[in-house]
C-alpha cells in the first residue's frame, strides 16, 4: 500500500470511530440535548473547508509567482472538496439549526457567508469548465482564487454587522473535556480526508491534462 | 509615472466619444432601470410607508442590476472589433486599460444615477434631498466600489462561453460588502441616523473599495495576458 | 426526542454519502483516464478506499 492509500484508510477509520463515539458511545450533551451529536460533524467539516479554500488562495499565488500548471491543477482539486465541504457544512447546519432554533434558516454571518462561498467557488470551476486551453484557464483561476479570498472575510464582516444570531465560534477551548476532543478528533479525521481526496483528484486531473495535451484530436 | 493617467484619460475619452455617437445604450440602460423601479412597486405593492422604508435597498439592487448590464458592455465592445489586443499593443503599462475602464464605468453609473435618485425619490415617495450630502458620500462610494470590481470581472469574463450568466456569478458574491454598506448607511441617513450606524457603514465601504482597488489593479495585468 | 435522532441520522447519513458518492466519482474518471491513456490497470491499482 503507497502512503496516500494509507492515508485515505486511516482517514476512513478515524471518521468512522468519531461516528459511533459520537452516535452510540458519547452521552447527549446537558443544554442541547441529543441535537449536539450533529456538532461533531458539522463543526470539523466547516473548519476542514476553510482549511481546502486557503489551499486554493495559496496553490493560486504559487500559480501566479512560478507558473507552473502544477499548482492550478492542486488549486482546482482543493476548490472541488472544499465546494462539497461547503455544501456539506449548510446541510448539516441547517439539520443542526431545525431542531434548535426552530427553523431551517437563519440570516447569521456565518451560514449566510458560508452559503456565499458556494457561488463563489461554483464560479472558479465554472470558469475552469469554459476555457480550453491549459494556461489562460489557469490564469483566470488563479485570479479568481486569489480575488475570492479577499473578499471572502470583508464578506463575513459585513454580514456580522448587518445582522448576528448564531452561537458564539465553537472552538476546542470553548467546549469543555469531552467535546473539544471530538471536534479535535473530527478535525482530524475530514483533513485527513481532505487531503486524501485532493491530492487524488490531483493525480487524476494531472493526468486527464497529459491526456489533453498528448492528443487534442481526440476529443 | 504622469503616463499611466494619461494613457487612461485617452482611453476613457475614447469610450466617451463612441457612446455618444450612439446613444442607444445608455437610453436602453435608463429604460431598464426605470423597469425595475416599476417591477419592485408591482412585487410589494402600492404601500407608501412599506416603499419608503425600503427605497434604500431598491434602488441600490436596481443600480447592481442595471450596472451588471451595462459592465458587459466594457469590454465587449472592443472584443466585437479586436480591440483590447490592440490596445494591449500601446507601449506603457496596461494599467492604464483597467484605470480608463474604470472611469468610464465610474461616469455611465453617475449619469445613471443623476436619473435614478430623483425618480426612486418620487415613485417611493422619500425625501433624498434633505440628505443630500450624506447620500452623496455613499452614492460615490458605492459606486466606486461597485466599478473597481465590476470592470475587473467584466475584463476576466469577456472571453468566456456564457459570459452574461458568469459576470453575475462573480460579481455578485464579492458585491455583499457594498451592497450591505450602501444601503445600510442609505437607510440609516434616511432615517436621521438615530443609532449611529453610518459612519460604521461608510467605513465598512471606504475600505473594501481601497483593498479590492489596490488587489484589482495589481492584478489586472494577468487577466490581459495571452 | 425520536424526531431528533431523524436529524442526526440525516446528518450523518448525509456526510458518509457524498465522501462515498465522492470517491465513486473519481475512481469512476480515473477509470476512463486510464482507458484513454493506454494504460489499463493503473487506475483499479491507484484505487483505495471505496
Amino acid at each position: 500500500m503507497n502512503k496516500l492509500t494509507m492515508l485515505g484508510w486511516v482517514s476512513i477509520a478515524l471518521i468512522a470511530a468519531g461516528s459511533v463515539l459520537g452516535l452510540a458511545v458519547l452521552p447527549a450533551d446537558a443544554l442541547q440535548g441529543e441535537v449536539s451529536r450533529l456538532l461533531y460533524v458539522h463543526v470539523p467539516v466547516a473548519w476542514v473547508m476553510m482549511l481546502a479554500f486557503f489551499v486554493v488562495f495559496l496553490m493560486s499565488i504559487l500559480y501566479l509567482v512560478q507558473r507552473r500548471l502544477k499548482w492550478d491543477l492542486l488549486a482546482a482539486s482543493a476548490a472541488e472538496v472544499g465546494l462539497m465541504g461547503a455544501i456539506l457544512t449548510l446541510v448539516l447546519g441547517t439539520l443542526w439549526g431545525r431542531p434548535t432554533w426552530g427553523i431551517w434558516w437563519a440570516w447569521d454571518p456565518r451560514i449566510t457567508t458560508t452559503a456565499l462561498l458556494v457561488p463563489i467557488y461554483a464560479g472558479y470551476l465554472v470558469v475552469r469548465s469554459m476555457s480550453e486551453d491549459p494556461d489562460q484557464r489557469a490564469r483566470w483561476a488563479a485570479v479568481i482564487g486569489l480575488i475570492a479570498f479577499v473578499q471572502v472575510p470583508i464578506v463575513y464582516l459585513s454580514v456580522f454587522w448587518w445582522r448576528s444570531l448564531h452561537q458564539p465560534p465553537s472552538s476546542p477551548q470553548s467546549m469543555w473535556g469531552v467535546y473539544g476532543l471530538m471536534l479535535m478528533l473530527g478535525f482530524f479525521a475530514y483533513a485527513g480526508a481532505f487531503a486524501y481526496l485532493w491530492l487524488r483528484r490531483y493525480r487524476l486531473a494531472a493526468t486527464e491534462l497529459e491526456l489533453e495535451l498528448s492528443g487534442p484530436e481526440e476529443g | 509615472m504622469s503616463a499611466l493617467p494619461r494613457r487612461a484619460a485617452a482611453i476613457l475619452w475614447k469610450d466617451i466619444l463612441s457612446e455618444t455617437r450612439t446613444r442607444q445604450g445608455f437610453t436602453a440602460m435608463l429604460s431598464f432601470a426605470a423597469l425595475v423601479l416599476f417591477m419592485f412597486s408591482f412585487a410589494i405593492g402600492v404601500d407608501n410607508d412599506l416603499l419608503g422604508r425600503l427605497a434604500g435597498g431598491l434602488l441600490w439592487v436596481a443600480i447592481v442590476f442595471t450596472g451588471t448590464l451595462s459592465l458587459g458592455r466594457t469590454f465587449q465592445n472592443e472584443e466585437l472589433a479586436g480591440g483590447t489586443r490592440l490596445l494591449r499593443l500601446y507601449p506603457g503599462d496596461v494599467r492604464a486599460i483597467y484605470l480608463g475602464k474604470l472611469a468610464g464605468n465610474l461616469v455611465v453609473l453617475a449619469a445613471l444615477e443623476i436619473v435614478l435618485f430623483p425618480a426612486a425619490a418620487i415613485l417611493y415617495q422619500v425625501d433624498f434631498a434633505a440628505q443630500a450630502g450624506p447620500l452623496l458620500l455613499v452614492a460615490v462610494l458605492g459606486t466606486f466600489g461597485f466599478s473597481v470590481i465590476g470592470t475587473f470581472f467584466s475584463a476576466l469574463t469577456v472571453h468566456l462561453r456564457a459570459r452574461e450568466l458568469l459576470l453575475p456569478l462573480l460579481l455578485f458574491p464579492a458585491l455583499v460588502p457594498v451592497v450591505l454598506g450602501s444601503v445600510g448607511a442609505t437607510e440609516a441617513f434616511l432615517a436621521g441616523d438615530p443609532l449611529g450606524r453610518a459612519g460604521g457603514w461608510l467605513r465598512l465601504l471606504a475600505s473594501y473599495d481601497v483593498i479590492l482597488f489596490v488587489v484589482c489593479l495589481w492584478i489586472f495585468p494577468v487577466v490581459l495576458e495571452e | 426526542m425520536n424526531e431528533h435522532w431523524l436529524f442526526i441520522g440525516a446528518g450523518y447519513g448525509i456526510t458518509w454519502a457524498s465522501l462515498c458518492w465522492y470517491l465513486l466519482r473519481l475512481r469512476r474518471r480515473e477509470r476512463m483516464a486510464a482507458a484513454a491513456s493506454g494504460r489499463g490497470g493503473e487506475g483499479a491499482r491507484a484505487g483505495g478506499p471505496g
